[in-house]
């Protein structure tokens, strides 16, 4: 993966005040229904698509009404997206700001106001190290204090016109950058040449997150008669609603390991398929044209272990085709370089026993991926260590308060819950849903 | 009469209870003097530890070994000194879990303390882990932080996952019990005494 990233900030849409997530290979967002958390997920897309889109695009994205935040305590509060994460030689944090559009007369909107990239090189020498190379001696070197390299601006832009950016690895961040409100700065600096941290603004620019549904009807997420795009008759790419059965078709041809790998689990993780493989019938005649239409219908075949004989997958329970979906979907952005895959509701049709089991291998196929999920069941929190937990706690504002237990907390609510028999997961969950705008409490457990 | 010794090993997971059976399985097979009566029980994690193996000695235990002439003796409970990563996390007064089998009338209670976890043991048997991924060579060095980690790092070399629970009963039943039961003996010494196990200079009874 050459994009890991460690944090995501998202703040000033829907009822998102701001939420900021460290991300290890697994969190969860856990909240009452209602509350949030697939705004959180929504917002996140939003914003990485925000990077890539046209100007054009940009100008109709700051005006989504269904994503303007309408709750009073958050009245002309900016968009602001900031993630962190090691990428090109770099450990980096890149933001951008925007004004949403707005109605009222006298006040401009739709238009980027702030950017930034602050970054250090990961194997930069340390100050320390330098010294050590000086022939200074550890006292010299100030006892057992440690150095570390320190963050330095790339980028700065306060307001719509002026950026500003460093032109050397030694310079100041003080070189102007033409930009406007629709504009970003990192377009600019993708289209120079010679620049010196150039790999760094691509590995932004091709930043990759996916959100998967699982709320979704399963029926339709495996057979298509044709993927959407593209002449090739196999591709890896990430597939997307309704080519699932069209990418284990394609995994079976063109990485037969990384097939035999997503089928060894399944088979593992639902000991009553013996067996399954994907199908496909080409239902058009080979014509001499120009352009021959692809018509090839993709499913996959199932044996159930109690069945006579193969049926489609789509005859199998909601469960089982939504296990495979997501395993398929760890896989895939694994293999794409996604950065941030995004379950809603991972435990959904998933049997609480199995949960466990599916938590270790959306772990491994996901590789550096890193997954993040909503939920809002105790049975998938339990299997979660607490720092992995935000839990959306009641605000007197009405938005979104995601917090996870402070560090010094863990050990105490260990003993609570191990007090009253419970794991440290339900416990928390038990304590979110009691909080009831107990600030004190909350305050005293959580931090954002 | 004299009622049939009965033992019961409480473990907290399929892994844990797949190799327990295995276990008990090599103890009758290798014992020198007859092992007791025994069963294992899985009580699927460690929430509410206490209460289930009270409600399952009292509402299903003790009365199934009763109508077969046998008395519950002894417990043992099993369990991992660490936790792997998506484990259940609430600590388990082992105390209280020992007052309460005295309470239920059984005499003798004992723990089993999985150092640092089952899969560490199953990792004794490097080789048998090896061979049953068909590894040709036990890689040189095998990465992860705990067992666990480490035996993930061996089935992603094999181009497999491994699923706690769900994936051990084939590895375990491909295993030498004999070479983890060696290393392990001194932590497995109160098992085997009150299931009356003697091996090759094992204290036995």
């Amino acid at each position: 993966m050459s994009n890991v990233i460690r944090n995501i900030r998202i703040g000033g849409i829907t009822n998102i005040a701001e939420v900021s997530v460290p991300l290890e290979a697994l969190t969860a967002l856990v909240a009452p229904n209602n509350y949030g958390k697939s705004n959180v997920l929504q917002g996140v897309e939003f914003a990485v698509r925000f990077l890539t889109a046209t100007p054009q695009e940009r100008r109709g994205m700051m005006a989504q009404r269904k994503l303007i935040p309408i709750n009073q305590s958050m009245d002309n509060r900016p968009f602001e997206f900031e993630i962190s994460g090691t990428a090109a030689g770099y450990d980096y944090e890149y933001g951008y700001r925007f004004e949403w559009a707005t109605t009222k007369e006298g006040l401009t909107g739709q238009r980027i106001t702030g950017e930034w990239l602050r970054a250090k090189g990961t194997d930069e020498p340390t100050l320390e190290r330098m010294q050590s190379q000086a022939g200074l001696s550890f006292a010299e070197r100030g006892g057992g204090r440690r150095s570390q390299p320190k963050y330095r601006s790339l980028l700065k832009r306060e307001g719509e016109t002026e950026a500003l950016m460093a032109p050397t690895p030694t310079s100041r961040c003080s070189k102007p950058l033409a930009v406007d409100g629709v504009t970003l700065a990192l377009d600019r600096l993708g289209a120079l040449d010679k620049l010196f941290f150039a790999a760094l603004v691509r590995e932004l620019q091709g930043l990759s997150v996916q959100r998967v549904n699982t709320l979704d009807n399963p029926d339709g997420i495996f057979s298509t008669p044709y993927p959407q795009g593209g002449t090739e008759l196999y591709s890896t790419a990430m597939p997307r609603s309704g080519e699932t059965g069209y990418f284990i078709n394609s995994l079976r041809r063109l990485a037969p390991e990384r097939y035999e790998l997503l089928r060894s689990t399944l088979l593992q993780l639902i000991p009553d398929i013996e067996d399954f493989e994907p199908v496909q019938v080409d239902l058009s005649e080979r014509a001499d044209v120009p352009f021959q239409m692809p018509n090839t219908y993709y499913d996959i075949r199932v044996k159930e272990r109690h069945n006579n004989q193969y049926t489609s997958i789509n005859s199998v329970s909601t469960g089982c085709k939504k296990i495979l979906w997501v395993l398929t979907m760890a896989m895939a952005a694994s293999m794409n370089g996604v950065a941030l895959l995004m379950f809603e509701e991972l435990e959904n049709s998933v049997h609480p026993r199995l949960l466990q089991s599916l938590l270790q291998v959306v772990d491994v196929l996901a590789g550096d991926t890193k997954v993040m999920t909503t939920s809002h069941s105790p049975f998938l929190v339990k299997y979660l260590r607490p720092e992995r937990i935000y839990l959306g706690l009641p605000s007197p504002e009405g938005v979104a308060d995601f917090r996870t237990i402070r560090p010094s907390k863990v050990k105490k609510v260990l003993q609570l819950a191990s007090g009253e028999d419970t794991s440290v997961g339900e416990y928390l969950f038990e304590m979110m849903l009691d909080a009831e705008a107990d600030q004190e409490m909350l305050d005293e457990y959580f931090v954002r | 009469m004299r009622q049939k010794r009965h033992v019961v090993i409480f473990v907290e997971g399929d892994t844990d209870k797949v190799f327990f059976d295995r276990l008990v399985q090599y103890y009758r097979q290798n014992s020198e003097t007859p092992v007791a009566s025994c069963e294992v029980r899985n009580l699927h994690g460690v929430s509410r530890y206490n209460g289930k193996l009270s409600g399952k000695l009292k509402g299903q235990i003790i009365p199934a070994a009763a109508r077969k002439g046998m008395e519950v003796q002894a417990v043992c409970c099993s369990y991992d000194t660490d936790v792997f990563e998506y484990a259940e996390r609430p600590v388990v007064d082992w105390k209280r879990v020992a007052a309460e089998v005295k309470r239920l009338g059984i005499k003798e209670f004992c723990e089993v303390k999985v150092e640092q976890m089952m899969e560490d043991w199953l990792l004794d048997d490097i080789k048998g882990v090896c061979s049953y991924l068909k590894l040709k060579k036990k890689p040189g060095s095998v990465q992860g932080q705990n067992g666990y980690e480490r035996l993930q790092h061996l089935y992603k070399a094999a181009n497999n996952v491994y699923v706690k629970g769900l994936g051990a009963s084939a590895l375990i039943g491909a295993l030498d019990m004999g070479v983890i039961r060696d290393k392990r003996k001194e932590t497995l010494k109160e098992l085997e005494a009150v299931l009356g196990v003697k091996i090759e200079g094992s204290p036995g009874r």
